[in-house]
């Protein structure tokens, strides 16, 4: 059986005049049909152009009165990543769901907030949340992922697309995946982040055998 | 003849009424008033970030390297967030302030960026702090002397006065602060002499080095 082989491709700065699907074509010629090509979910957002300045946003009252019972590490910890999760996702819906949150850690229950308010309350990243010259913008979560690995995946002749947020610090969320692809299993094996931080401009990963990896997964040959 | 009277009730009523949408628009605006106090206070005790640029800290200028025309000198500077939140160093620039009408002698160049994060192109990769963490950063200072001659040139130099600028931001709206920073002139000249003294072979003009090859 095949082994499974994960390689970063480093790329260029990618900006709002890119497409995300020509590039990853450019760097998913050798691909095979058992293989995957995975990409961090902020670069695909800032190829769509879904990126803001400080200077752009008007925090309303709500966000100035919400944000500060965000934890410290959280990118809605500010008013101006609170005011553009509320700009994305609406603000009484991130509102209600702060206050279901809210109710919800009262009694143990953890993560309601992020559940409730959006995809975008999770996948927004403040200042320094990307590499410069990104770092000075709040960036978005992709505009429909869903769409979008199926937009590259039509590119490519390989088993599937997927577009993964993924951190150091052991956080490896698949946003969206085309069908076939086993999300647990994905995120099991970019859970050590070869994306790599900051400016390391590995936005592309290409996952040699991953159809095996699902199999072995599985404990079932293909 | 009437024995008592019947007390008119639906005008009663009406005035109960009336008492009651009032009292009760007291008691929704007091409920408002203290949670706005409340959140004040909540504010209020929560803090911001804040940043201070430690200039007593400052290491005295050091010569990187030098030449006939010109030298590059630089030193070192701690920040930290001494605030009560995590903060944002969107930005941070030099600006130095010695205008042609004060003095004319010198071409002036300067950049800042933090020990960690070594750059040239003077941009400032921004990060964020939280509370009593910090870093040095480095300050260079490049001075080339318009006549070709750096040491004429040093002479009659005033004190360089610079202003270390940043753009900051945490729970609140983000804001610009500046730290007041001035070289001496007679630290900027014992620098020189520094290099002067010390003048490694290597440290060749460029002009001579054209006419040697």
């Amino acid at each position: 059986m095949s082994k499974v082989e994960i390689i970063p491709v480093e790329t260029r700065i990618l900006t709002p005049k890119d497409d995300i699907a020509d590039i990853m074509q450019q760097c998913g010629k050798d691909l095979g049909p058992d293989d995957i090509i995975t990409v961090a979910e902020s670069v695909v957002a800032i190829t769509q152009g879904k990126v803001l300045r400080y200077e752009d946003i008007r925090p309303g009252t709500l966000a100035r009165l919400l944000n500060r019972f965000i934890a410290k590490e959280g990118s809605l910890a500010g008013i101006y990543g609170m005011q553009a999760c509320m700009l994305a996702e609406g603000q009484w819906r991130v509102a209600f769901a702060l206050l279901i949150g809210m109710v919800g850690k009262l009694f143990g229950i953890r993560g309601l907030f992020y559940r409730l308010a959006g995809d975008q309350a999770r996948l927004i990243d403040d200042v320094s949340g990307t590499c410069p010259p990104f770092d000075k913008y709040i960036v978005y979560g992709p505009h429909k992922p869903k769409q979008e690995v199926a937009r590259i995946h039509a590119k490519l002749n390989c088993f599937g697309v997927a577009i993964a947020d993924v951190n150091d610090l052991k956080r490896a969320l698949i946003v969206a995946s085309t069908d076939g692809i086993d999300n647990a299993v994905l995120s099991k094996l970019l859970i050590d982040n070869p994306f790599g931080n900051g400016n390391q401009k590995r936005p592309i990963c290409i996952v040699k055998n991953f159809r095996q990896a699902m199999a072995e997964h599985k404990g079932q040959s293909v | 003849m009437t024995i008592c009277t019947i007390p008119n009730w639906s005008g009663w009523a009406n005035w109960c009424a009336i008492t009651n949408w009032r009292l009760a628009a007291l008691y929704i605006v007091l409920a408002l008033l203290v949670l706005y106090l409340l959140h004040h206070y909540f504010v209020k005790r929560q803090g911001e970030g804040h940043f201070t640029f430690d200039i007593s800290k400052r290491t005295p200028l050091k010569v990187v390297r030098g030449s006939a025309q010109g030298i590059e000198l630089s030193c070192r500077l701690p920040f930290i967030n001494d605030g009560k939140q995590f903060g944002a160093l969107i930005d941070v620039f030099t600006r130095h302030y010695l205008p042609r009408e004060q003095y004319d002698a010198l071409e002036i160049d300067t950049n800042i960026y933090r020990v960690s994060d070594p750059r040239t192109e003077k941009y400032w990769d921004a990060k964020i702090f939280y509370v009593g963490e910090g870093e040095d950063v480095v300050i260079d200072i490049r001075l080339v002397a318009k006549t070709g001659d750096i040491v004429s040139a040093l002479a009659d130099m005033p004190d360089l006065p610079l202003d270390i600028f940043q753009k900051t931001c945490s729970r609140s709206d983000y804001y610009y602060a500046r730290t007041y920073l001035t070289f001496s002139s007679d630290e900027l000249r014992a620098a020189l002499k520094e290099a002067l003294d010390e003048a490694p072979a290597e440290e060749v003009p460029a002009e001579e080095a054209t006419e040697n090859e």
